[in-house]
Parts: C-alpha cells; structure tokens; sequence
C-alpha cells in the first residue's frame, strides 16, 4: 500500500504513448486474419463489447481499471451466444439473428452494466473499510505508546537533543 | 580504641543511675567530686566491678579540649606510686551525649595546693630530698622510657599520698595535652610564649623544669611570684632568667640550691636531666652555672609605647602589636636599633632578608604585613613559639591548637595560614642549632601545605587536622559526640546518628572525608573527588557506598541498618537512572530490603550492575524506536484518512477491477464447462 502512486501523478507522468499505439498496432495486425476467419463471432463481439471500448476510452487512468472491470462481465454477458453460435451454427445469418434479439441486447449490455456498478460502488465500499481499519490501527498505535510510556517513561517519547539535555550531568566542581 | 568502639551505646542517658564503663567499671553521677575536676572535665566517684579493691574515681571530659587520646594507653601501663595511676578510659553516654571517661586511682591523701595562691607548711629539706625528689625519680625515668611527657607537674595537680604524709603523687595528665593547664610559671620561656594548646609535647626536660617550680613551692610553703599575673612572671623571666625570676628574691634551703639552679636554666641544652638529677641525689655535687641573659642594647627602641632593650622582647612586643611592629620595621626603626642600639649586624640583614621573603607569594598588603611580623619576630628570637595574628604555637604544638580551635568553632584561618605561608618551614631553618627532630618536621609541613592546598572533599584545613592528630575523634557535627577515632567507630557512631531526628541530609561532610582519608589510607583519593558537592548525585552515592562499604567489608563490622537506611533514601537518583519504570520499582523495593538488612555492599551492588545498565539502555533504545515508528505510522493512517478519493481511486478502484475479473473468470469455466460437456 505504501508503494501507492496516486493515479493523477501517474497520469501524467506515464510514459510511452507512441509504444501504446505501436502495441495496439500489433495486436490489429495479428488479430486482423483471425477476426476475418471468425466473423460471425467478430460481429457479435465487436457490437457486444462496445460498453468496455467506451470505458477505455473514457478512462485517463493509465492502469484502465475501468475497461478491465467492465470488460470481464461484458466478456461474461457475450460469452454464451458465442458459445451457442459455435455449437450450433458459426453463421453470419445466426449472428445477425442473435444482434436483431433484445435479450441478447439485454443480457450482453445488462452484464456491462454491471461491470460499471462494480466500477462505481465496489470503491466506496472499500474505503470506507480501509478507514475503519486505519482508525482502529490508530487506537491501537496510541495504545501502544501509551504502554511504552508506562513502561519506559515520558523520555521514551523525547527527541535526542531533549534526551541529552534531560540527562545532562549537574556542572561537576571537581 | 577498640575497647572504645564497643562501649559507644554502653551506659545509660541522664539517669541517676551508675553507668558502667564496658563490664570493669561503675561510674556514681550522685557523687560528684570536685577535689578531682580538671580542666577537661569533672569528676565522679567509680568503682570497679572486677577485682579491684582500690579507691577510683571517673573524670567525665567536657570535649572542649583536644583529649590526649594517643597517650592514654602509654599511660595505663604506667604503675607507680609516685602518678596517679589511669586504670582504664572509654566512651559512655552521659546525660544524653557520649563522653570519654577516664578512671583514675584515687589518692588517699589530699591536694597539695588547692589552688596556687594557697599557702602550707614549708616542707622540710630532708622531706623533700626523700619523699619528694627521690620518690618522683622513678615517675620521670618511666615516662621518659615510655618517650611520654606528663606536662603537669604543679604544687596544685600533687596529692599526698596517704594521710599520714608519705610521699606525693602526681596527678593526672591525660586529660589534656601537655602543658595545656600549666600556668607559664612552671613553662620554660619559649613554651610559655606559646598558647595553652600550642605549646607541644615538649620534652622530659620540661617536666624537670615544672619540678624546679615544684620544689621552690615545696620549700618555701607559698607561691613566690603570687603577686603576678602569667604575663609579668613571663616578662620577668625574660629579663633576668627563670631562676632569678622564681627564686631570686627567696631563701632556698642550701641544699636545694643546686637542683633548683640546675632545673630552672632556660638553655634546654644547660638544663639538668635525669642523669645530672641521679648524680645529685648520689651525693656528686655540681655547679649549675645560670644561662646568659639576652644581650641588652645600648639604648631601647618603642614598639606600641613599649621599650624593649633586646631581640626576645622585641620580638613579643612585635607579636602583641603587630600594627605598630609593621610601621618600625617599614620605617627602619628596628634595623637601626639592630645595627646602632645592640650592635648586631648579622641580625639586622637576617631580619631585611625575612622582610624580603615575606613579601614574596603575593596575597593581600594586610596579609603580607602579618607575614613580615611573624617572620621578623621568628628571626629576632628563633627558639620563640611561631607567632602569627594572635596565635603563638610551637611547630609540634599547631595540631593540638587546630584540634582545640575547631573544638572552641574559634577560628581556624590563622593556623592555616601559618601552614599556608610556609611559616613552621621558616622557623625551622632559622633555628641556630641543627636539630634532628626538624628534618622530618620540615617534610611533613611540606606535605601539609600540600594537603591544604588542594580543595577536594577529603583535603583542606579539615584533613590537616586529622595528619597533624592522628588520634584526634572525628569533629564533623554529625558524629562529634560519639568520639570515633577509627573508621569502625565512626560507621557505628553513622548507623547510631542515622536515628537521631535533626540528622544531616547525608552522612558525609568535609570532616568525614578528611577523617576516612586519613585513617583509611587503602581508599583511592578519586572515591573522595566524587564527594564534592557539586559531583553529579550518582556519582557521589557510589563514592560513599564504595567508601563505607569498603571499610565494612574490609574491619568484618557487623550489620548497619540505620546508616544503610540514611544511605538508601539518597538513592532515588541512582534509581532514576534506569528508564525502565517497573526495573525502578524492583530497585527501590531491593534497596529497602538490603538497607534493612544493613550490607553497605550489597547496596552497591544494586546501582552498580554494568549488566543492568546496558540491558536497561538498550531496552530504552528498541523502546524509543518502536514509539518513533507508532508515530510516523498513525501521521501515514491520519494522513490516508483524511484523503478518502485517494483509497477509491487506488485500492478501491484495484479492488473493484480483481472482483470482476475473478467473477467473469468464474462464469467463463462454469460457460465453458456448460457447454462442452452437456
């Protein structure tokens, strides 16, 4: 925790931009044939996934958080028509069919939807825990202290100098 | 002293009640005698519980005067008729305050001379031959054997033996130093310059003169010179010597003449001694010749409104008004008359060099004037008492001086000062005739002056008194009645003050430090450095217990829960040393309980444990880190606190994001699982 950046330093001080590009680049290039040899799937995925391409677009946040989060339900809500078009027919006519039925609109968007409640509500929730759990660490630190006051006296909490004077020797006549 | 150590609490406090003196003797304090009282103390009836058969009685010492305690057992072996005999001394506690007491044997017969301006029976020239010089013979030849000095040998301080006249005893000297209660009447010249208390041990020789006092007394039934106080029998003696001062003027018994001449010259070296006394009374007649009288001048010189015709006066006169002294010598009066009135160049550029010499070490011009008298008075009559601001003390008579002035809380300041400015060193090479005796004094007042310069715990005026009376009880206050002359006495005589109500603070002053440095030579000088008051209160508590724990240990005293107790309630300074709170606690209940059990040792032993100490730093040193790194921890807890945006951005957002991602990877495998094994 301590490691912890915050996220709008490490928004601008993120690096490699034209890298990011170039990575995306690569992916396009790779991803390209076999998206042209599972079309019907590309189709559906493409329209399906639309949620998580926004969250990554609207996410500054160099870790995208945000897409990981939405996109792992998205891919959970697209998941099964995929799955049922590989079964029973990998077609362009099954997955238009499946792209023209609201459930499957309702289902793939109802998962993304779900996602961003995550995204939004699962932090709160978290830091509310976190603050909790600091405040208590905090009585439990003072308890500490005062224990090491009891046990050690009041010097125990002094800085050097105040340590040296305290501990300083009368002016000796000898 | 041992004796003494152990009769410390004997007796019993104001009571009627006979107090004993260990398990030998009762002292009655319902029969006060004063025929006996002394000027040390008064005397009560005492009888023995041993044995003994013989009359005594018991001089209770006041403590004014500095008691005579290395001589006291020199003077127990002494058994003979002709001085009353000591039989035994000791410490008791009379009316609520400890006291030396010392049993004498009772004389059957009465006081000589009440007083010696009394009057009796002129003694027969055969009686004195026979029961006065021939017995006494014995007595002196005993105490010269013994090196002793008796000192007070007086018509006044002799008894008759038994009622019936035969023979006289001397009374008793223990009681004071030599010479103290003598009138200068039965002093030589030079000792009665002195003051009481500084006029030395002395010699035989002395006590021989006091007898030639004694038997003119005893021939003529009177005092001689009754009609004159001390100082005119001393200007008298002066001017025409002691002989023709006490004697002169009376009719000696023929036979008498030639002892009184011979024990009455001034000039020691002339003056008979045992032997020349041995070969009168065998019948050999010698012709004592009488000593020269001073040289007289030409003509006198004033000093104060005082003519004097030689050195001797001048140099008293000198001493009794040393302001007028000072303008003479300043002015060249005294070395005119030196070189012009009596003729004596060597003394005159003796008394310039003295001049010279006192002005050198500085000091304030008062000073230096007093400085000059003393050394000038010293040069013009050498054998003279040291005489500087009031007091007259020969070299081996300072001591018993410094122990009566701190005893009388008169002041001390001139005595060290004579020691300070060197003047016991100037008398001694001024001295005419080499005498041994000065070697060893020229080197110890070295090594006084070198103690008295130091200004450490243990040195001072304070340890010069204890070097010059090494059987001197210890005067600091808080011990003073108990009379301790060994460190033994003086931890029992602590651990017995330790109850008293109106104690010191601590049981250590200047006295107490001087003392044991001077009777407990094994102790290393720093212990007592640590003594000073401004020494660090640790520091001086592990001096002390170093220093009584030592002489505990190292004399197999017993037990000393009163002194351990007084020392342990000054030990919270050493207790606070440790940070460690409960440690604190477990120390002061440990020091309770070996205070009471009265092992100074072992109380050190709590406050000086290395092992302890460091463990204890160390502790202290984890303790701080660890309440250093509470503090950064909680300002980091506060700090994330007050930034909640920061968690849900952070942590939060993290959390969201792996809460997907194991759910959707869940119901991926569940998908996956669904649809290919259906």
């Amino acid at each position: 925790m301590s490691s912890r950046i915050d996220p709008r330093t490490r928004r601008a001080t993120k690096p490699g931009g034209s890298n990011s590009s170039g990575g995306m680049v690569t992916f396009l290039v790779l991803m390209t044939p076999a998206a042209l040899f599972a079309l019907p799937t590309t189709l559906l995925a493409v329209v399906g996934l639309i949620p998580t391409a926004v969250a990554y677009l609207v996410d500054r946040d160099p870790d995208k958080l945000a897409p990981i989060t939405v996109g792992a339900l998205n891919i959970c809500g697209i998941l099964p028509f995929v799955m049922g078009m590989w079964k029973h027919g990998h077609t362009m006519s099954e997955s238009l069919r499946l792209l023209g039925d609201p459930f499957t609109w309702l289902v793939i968007y109802g998962a993304a939807a779900l996602g961003w409640g995550f995204y939004f509500l699962v932090p709160p929730m978290i830091a509310n825990f976190e603050i909790m759990r600091a405040e208590s660490r905090i009585m439990a630190l003072h308890e500490a202290k005062r224990e090491l006051v009891v046990e050690w006296g009041p010097e125990v909490a002094f800085d050097d100098e105040e340590l040296a004077r305290k501990n300083k020797p009368p002016e000796s006549k000898s | 002293m041992a004796n003494e150590a152990s009769n410390i609490d004997a007796g019993r406090d104001g009571s009627r009640e006979p107090i004993k003196l260990g398990d030998r003797f009762e002292i009655l304090p319902t029969q006060p005698l004063p025929a006996f009282d002394g000027i040390a103390g008064t005397a009560y009836a005492a009888r023995a519980l041993r044995g003994r058969k013989a009359e005594c009685f018991a001089l209770i010492l006041s403590g004014a005067v500095p008691p005579r305690t290395e001589a006291l057992a020199g003077f127990t072996l002494i058994d003979n008729p002709g001085i009353m005999r000591l039989l035994d001394h000791g410490m008791v506690e009379w009316a609520q305050n400890h006291r030396q007491a010392l049993i004498f044997e009772r004389p059957l017969g009465r006081r000589l001379m009440t007083s010696l301006a009394a009057g009796f029976e002129p003694m027969p020239e055969d009686q004195i031959m026979r029961l006065v010089i021939q017995s006494m013979m014995p007595v002196f030849k005993e105490l010269s054997g013994r090196g002793l000095t008796h000192g007070g040998i007086r018509p006044n301080n002799m008894f008759l033996r038994d009622s019936g006249g035969g023979g006289l005893t001397v009374g008793e000297c223990a009681s004071t130093p030599p010479g103290y209660a003598q009138p200068a009447l039965f002093e030589g010249i030079e000792r009665a310059m002195a003051q009481p208390s500084g006029r030395g041990n002395g010699s035989i020789l002395d006590d021989l003169y006091a007898f030639g006092v004694t038997l003119v007394f005893l021939a003529l039934g009177r005092n001689p010179v009754q009609e004159m106080d001390d100082e005119t029998v001393l200007s008298v003696k002066i001017e025409r010597g002691s002989y023709a001062a006490i004697a002169g003027s009376s009719r000696i018994p023929q036979n008498l003449l030639e002892p009184v001449r011979g024990l009455l010259l001034d000039d020691p070296k002339q003056r008979w001694g045992l032997t020349q006394l041995d070969l009168w009374l065998s019948g050999r007649r010698l012709s004592p010749k009488l000593s020269p009288l001073p040289k007289r001048a030409s003509r006198p010189v004033k000093i104060g409104g005082h003519e004097v015709w030689h050195c001797r006066g001048l140099a008293r006169q000198m001493a009794l008004n040393p302001t007028a002294a000072t303008i003479s010598v300043e002015n060249g009066d005294i070395d005119r008359w030196l070189r012009r009135g009596i003729s004596d160049d060597v003394m005159a550029e003796a008394v310039a060099s003295a001049m010279e010499n006192a002005a050198l070490g500085g000091g304030k011009s008062s000073s230096v004037a007093d400085r000059m008298v003393a050394r000038v008075g010293m040069t013009l009559d050498p054998p003279a008492p040291i005489r500087y601001k009031g007091m007259a003390v020969m070299p081996d008579g300072l001591g018993v001086a410094l122990a009566e002035a701190f005893l009388r809380r008169e002041g001390v300041q001139p005595l060290a000062e004579m020691i300070a400015w060197q003047l016991p060193l100037f008398w001694a090479t001024i001295q005419t005739e080499t005498r041994p005796e000065l070697v060893p004094l020229v080197q110890s007042f070295d090594t006084l002056r070198g103690l008295l310069e130091k200004t450490g715990a243990a040195f001072g005026v304070e340890r010069v008194l204890y070097e010059m009376n090494p059987s001197l009880y210890c005067l600091s206050p808080i011990v003073i009645d108990y009379h301790a002359v060994t460190p033994p006495d003086l931890l029992l005589a602590l651990d017995l003050a330790a109850e008293a109500k109106d104690r010191s603070r601590e049981p250590m002053d200047r006295h107490l430090s001087a003392f044991l440095a001077n009777r407990h030579k094994r102790l290393e000088d720093s212990l007592f450095t640590q003594l000073a008051s401004g020494v660090d209160p640790l520091r001086r508590i592990t001096a002390l217990l170093s220093i009584f724990g030592d002489i505990q240990t190292r004399f197999g005293m017993p037990p000393l829960p009163g002194l351990s107790r007084w020392i342990g309630s000054l030990m919270e300074p050493t207790v606070a040393r440790f940070y460690n709170r409960p440690q604190r606690d477990a120390a002061r209940k440990a020091i309770e309980r070996v205070a009471s059990d009265g092992k100074l040792i072992d109380l050190l032993r709590i406050i000086d444990d290395p092992d302890a100490i460091k463990k204890d730093a160390l502790g202290f040193s984890a303790a701080r880190r660890e309440h250093k790194k509470a503090i950064q921890e909680i300002e980091k807890l506060k700090a994330k606190i007050a930034d909640p945006t920061g968690i849900i951005e952070t942590s939060g957002r993290q959390f969201a994001a792996v809460l997907s991602s194991v759910i959707g990877t869940l119901v991926t495998a569940g998908l996956c699982f669904f649809y290919l094994f259906r």
